[in-house]
């Protein structure tokens, strides 16, 4: 174990959002984020782990990923994105059905995943 | 024979002149006495009139007056004395008579007092006893009827803030969502306040926590107080505080920044600034509200050092517990509590000094204050944070890669994740490509459903 370890649930949700209560926009559990590499030193905590996740060098992260990775409760990462998307930290492209995958491909990736798996 | 007769009348009558000569002075001799002792018994008389009187005044006023004399004794046994028996030893004797009652009046009185007094003194000391005795009992009933209902509410306040918790991540919607937020904050004060009596009347605090860091720890206090985004903090990740004592300075710190919130205008923000000592680490809370004037602070450091704090039973009326609690909780587990004033804010500032040995020191942590530095080393952040997505880096790894849905993006755009630098923080970030971000949104969503099991979790 390298640095300490977290119990999600001893810092309150309330806290971690800094009192907001609602995501300030319509942010869903699927709904995919880009990161801009802006500055992050003046973000709270939380907003500076989700940004982290970014920092790997990937592209997008589903809400509920990274609500999986931080073990935070969906809603509160839904606040913590919403704030993130407003100050212009995320982004969330728009779906264009041009050039989506057909459910075809996506199907047989999975098909692959799990034979993986 | 008339010569004989006058000559014998002669005779007679020279013999009754004589007889009566005698006789008539013998009567007044007589009449002389008689009318002495008449003198005498008259003042015999007198004096006994006047030695009744004096009696009378003896027995009515002079001795009731000895008797009613207030503390310190009759002051005089002047008894007023008729002439007829002035210079009489009666006039000595009823005087002495007066003087002995005076004296075994002030005699009894002494002794009643002293008696008096004894019993006093004996009655006083069952009564302190029995005091003691009946404050002891108290002592002991209030806090075992204390102990017994906080730790009650401690134990359903914990198990509602852990209901809250499940809820919270179980339940989607915005309104279920904000008012078991609200609920929580409600839930979490009234931990704090059953759990300062608990701890007030003897309890051990039940609640256990991993290790956590000092930034955490901060926030873990900022959760249990009203008005907490008034909070303003610093943040210390390399440093944690051993799991043993955790509880402990939580609660202490909530407690002084409910106090520093509390003492403070409604708009001003308490500050809290963690500074890492060579032999310590030191929460620092300053309020730029009223500076406790010196009495408080006298009261504030004379609870800190142990005095007039463990009775429960001497809270008052409006009991402050809060002190209270820090100082017992900072002497049971090690640590220790400064209040000092004025501050740079013309307010107050609490001093919570935690020994190294409460402490565990990480290098590899995320070094908070340089979050820049750690967003460009995307190793570190995989090593240290919890949170690192399973990132499949090395392509020869592809069992790892596999077990995650998000591996699939990595794998297809290995070089183009990073988004171009923004110039200026409120402009909107570079988008990725939109038709990619949408795909792998559609595979991730498909996955978790298909796959529960399929998360990001590192499991711990």
């Amino acid at each position: 174990m390298t640095g300490p370890r977290h119990d999600p649930d001893m810092i309150r949700p309330y806290v971690r959002t800094g009192g907001q209560n609602r995501p300030s926009r319509d942010v869903r559990l699927e709904t995919v984020l880009i990161a801009a590499s802006g500055p992050t030193e003046r973000l709270g905590p939380d907003a500076r782990r989700v940004m982290r996740l970014f920092a790997g060098g990937r592209g997008g992260l589903a809400v509920a990923d990274i609500a999986a990775a931080l073990e935070l409760p969906p809603s509160t990462v839904r606040i913590l994105v919403s704030s993130l998307m407003d100050s212009g930290h995320l982004t969330s492209p728009a779906p264009v059905q041009e050039g989506r995958p057909g459910l075809d491909l996506l199907e047989e990736v999975l098909r692959g995943l799990r034979e993986l798996v | 024979m008339t010569d004989l007769i006058l000559a014998v009348g002669a005779v007679v009558a020279v013999a009754a002149a004589g007889t009566a000569g005698h006789f008539h002075r013998s009567y007044r001799r007589e009449r002389g006495r008689a009318d002495q002792l008449q003198g005498h018994a008259e003042q015999l008389t007198r004096q006994l009139r006047a030695a009744e009187h004096a009696m009378g005044q003896l027995a009515s006023d002079v001795l009731p007056a000895i008797a009613a004399a207030g503390p310190g004794g009759p002051r005089g046994t002047d008894l007023p004395l008729p002439p007829p028996l002035m210079h009489t030893p009666l006039a000595g004797r009823l005087r002495d008579v007066a003087g002995q009652a005076a004296a075994a009046v002030v005699r009894v009185r002494e002794d009643a007092q002293a008696a008096a007094d004894h019993r006093v003194a004996e009655i006083r000391s069952a009564a302190d006893h029995e005091v003691a005795r009946a404050r002891r009992e108290s002592r002991e009933a209030t806090r075992a009827a204390v102990r017994s209902f906080a730790s009650n509410v401690v134990a359903r306040a914990s198990r509602l803030s852990r209901e809250i918790s499940q809820g919270v991540r179980s339940h989607q919607d915005d309104e279920a969502y904000a008012t078991l937020v609200h609920i929580d904050h409600t839930a979490q004060q009234m931990l704090l306040t059953a759990q300062g009596y608990a701890v007030l009347a003897g309890d051990k605090l039940s609640r256990r926590w991993p290790q956590t860091s000092l930034s955490d720890v901060i926030r873990a206090s900022m959760g249990r107080i009203e008005g907490y985004q008034r909070v303003e903090h610093h943040e210390l990740d390399t440093v944690a505080v051993q799991s043993r004592a955790v509880e402990a300075v939580v609660h202490t710190l909530a407690v002084l920044l409910d106090n520093a919130l509390r003492y403070s205008p409604p708009t001003a923000r308490v500050h809290v600034s963690v500074e890492e000592g060579h032999h310590a680490c030191f929460l620092t809370v300053d309020d730029a509200g009223l500076r406790m004037d010196d009495e408080r602070l006298m009261w504030a450091s004379d609870i800190m050092s142990g005095k007039d704090r463990d009775d429960i039973t001497q809270l008052g009326a409006h009991p402050q517990t809060g002190l209270r609690v820090a100082s017992l909780l900072a002497e049971n587990y090690g640590f220790r509590v400064e209040l000092s004033a004025p501050n740079i804010y013309q307010g107050t500032r609490a001093v919570l000094v935690l020994p190294k040995n409460l402490l565990v020191f990480s290098t590899a942590g995320p070094p908070a204050t340089t979050p820049a530095a750690v967003t460009t080393t995307p190793a570190a952040v995989a090593t240290s944070s919890p949170a690192a997505v399973p990132a499949p880096r090395n392509p020869a790894a592809p069992a790892a890669a596999a077990t995650t849905a998000s591996g699939l993006t990595v794998r297809q755009r290995p070089a183009r994740t990073h988004p171009a630098p923004a110039p200026a923080p409120d402009t909107p970030a570079v988008p990725g490509r939109p038709s990619v971000a949408a795909a792998w949104a559609a595979g991730s969503r498909r996955g978790r459903q298909t796959d529960e099991d399929t998360g990001l979790t590192e499991g711990h």
